[in-house]
């Protein structure tokens, strides 16, 4: 009965256990067939991950990683959703913005951060810096070009019965272009954590990305794999976390 | 057609990129900030010229060339050969689809530590952080471009009684590889990336070792030029890479 309710739910849910108990188990296998001080075994990172996590010193770091994601991305959408919905609007702010942004594209970001703390000091500002820099153009790319394909029967048709431009782009542009912002949202977010992690390993200040640092000089291999599962997990949960508002706001999208 | 969807005409980005340029010397010369937080564009010109002739330097650009090369092959390879592979199975598409949605949220950056403790302190770390990093946007892309490959072609390939290895080789493949090359584009774009951080992380050579010792050393105009030459190296593989795409679509 491949097609019965049942297992509709739980053939997923049975293929995701298999495919992490066998990730976790082929980690073991190479681990136990090294036997190296430098590859613990995950019978080993994962308790030691759950002791951890009674830490103080991890929540500290976890702490001042996540409100730096949280303020970077909070500028890394306002600003681009305003930009993006300028260049997608209007021509004359494409042709000059759209070069500046495909030249922007290849700069590695957090390799910026050295120049950045010239300016504004080795701690949040230029770390927020950098992560709202990259997580702004995604967001950026997406509205600019959903907001361009909207439907212009509907501006059409708000205009002519008197709606102004301001309205037209609050009212119909803006919620016809939510797919395509809550895409780059996501794709934004999980951008600026991997430029979070690296400027905090760059920085070295605090943050889940120093700490991980500061174990591998100390020789704590298994706090640092426990820290590595940690960010990944992390990682898994703001992606799960961004597609369900996203599926909820656009729910009556046309999947593209 | 529509006003918003017109293009723009192109001297606008070229009036737009070069007042930015003007701006930024301008600044400068006018001494609106101090050249020790922000040197001039012709300043960084002069030391991208002067870098490009520095032997020592150019030895630095190399080895990080080299190990771009190298982490970005191993990907390639890997990308292609496994999507290719796990896409023929119902079962090992499934898990290889999971597997990608459980491992490519993490930030690869953060293995490596444990890269530098397994592999040393060599070019071997680096390659794999970025054979690592840029391995999932062309496994992804693969993976995917097999899905959508016509079955048709496959049944008649089947019917006529053409092996599996040679339907890989006379359909499977000519059929994904422009979406391949879109995956090795973005994957190129990051291993370009990734190598520097790499270098600036941990090592005591190459171009991300550049911009770390002129940062120690508050030599600012220096800091800029390994940043601009790996964008250079990055914009002009994703350019080539582009063109690639574009002669095998209208072959």
């Amino acid at each position: 009965m491949p097609d019965s309710p049942l297992s509709r739910v739980y053939e997923p849910a049975f293929h995701y256990l298999l495919a992490t108990v066998s990730l976790l188990a082929i980690w073991q296998a190479v681990a136990g067939l090294v036997q190296a001080d430098y590859l613990p075994g995950p019978l080993e990172v994962v308790p030691r991950l759950l002791e951890v996590l009674g830490t103080k010193e991890l929540w500290l770091a976890l702490a001042a990683s996540l409100r730096r994601l949280a303020i970077s991305f909070f500028f890394a959408l306002a600003g681009g959703i305003a930009l993006g919905l300028a260049i997608g609007r209007s021509a004359v702010v494409r042709g000059l913005v759209e070069p500046l942004l495909a030249l922007s594209y290849p700069i590695p970001k957090a390799a910026i951060l050295p120049i950045v703390m010239l300016w504004f000091g080795a701690g949040d500002i230029s770390q927020i810096f950098v992560i709202a820099t990259t997580a702004t153009l995604p967001i950026i790319y997406h509205t600019a070009d959903g907001s361009r394909r909207v439907n212009e029967r509907l501006t059409w048709a708000a205009a002519s019965m008197g709606s102004s431009p301001a309205t037209c782009l609050w009212r119909i542009v803006l919620p016809a272009t939510l797919p395509e912002i809550a895409a780059g949202s996501r794709t934004g977010i999980m951008m600026g954590l991997i430029v979070m992690v690296t400027a905090e390993m760059i920085a070295r200040t605090d943050g889940v990305g120093s700490l991980l640092f500061v174990h591998f000089d100390m020789g704590q291999n298994v706090d640092m794999y426990a820290l590595i599962l940690l960010l990944g997990v992390v990682g898994l949960l703001l992606d799960r976390l961004l597609a369900w508002p996203s599926r909820r706001l656009t729910h009556w999208a046309i999947e593209r | 057609m529509n006003a918003y969807s017109s293009t723009p005409p192109r001297w606008l980005g070229v009036v737009s990129v070069i007042s930015v340029l003007i701006a930024w010397e301008a600044a400068c010369r006018l001494g609106a900030v101090p050249p020790a937080l922000l040197p001039s564009v012709s300043t960084i010109a002069e030391r991208i010229g002067a870098f490009l002739t520095d032997p020592y330097l150019v030895a630095q650009l190399l080895t990080t060339l080299k190990r771009l090369a190298a982490g970005l092959f191993l990907a390639v390879i890997f990308g292609v050969a496994v999507g290719i592979v796990a896409s023929m199975f119902r079962f090992t598409a499934k898990m290889l689809e999971i597997v990608i949605g459980l491992l490519a949220p993490l930030p690869k950056i953060a293995l490596y530590p444990a890269l530098l403790l397994s592999l040393g302190f060599d070019d071997a770390p680096k390659i794999a952080l970025v054979a690592i990093d840029a391995l999932f946007p062309i496994l992804i892309a693969t993976f995917q471009a097999v899905k959508l490959v016509d079955s048709k072609l496959l049944w008649s390939a089947a019917s006529m009684g053409t092996s599996r290895m040679r339907t890989v080789y006379k359909i499977i493949l000519p059929a994904c590889l422009p979406a391949i090359i879109t995956g090795i584009r973005v994957g190129a774009v990051i291993a370009c990336i990734v190598v520097l951080l790499a270098e600036m992380l941990a090592s005591t050579n190459g171009l991300g070792h550049v911009l770390v010792s002129a940062s120690r050393s508050f030599r600012s105009a220096d800091m800029f030029v390994p940043i601009i030459i790996m964008s250079l190296i990055g914009f002009c593989l994703d350019k080539a890479l582009a063109h690639v795409a574009q002669k095998i679509a209208r072959r």
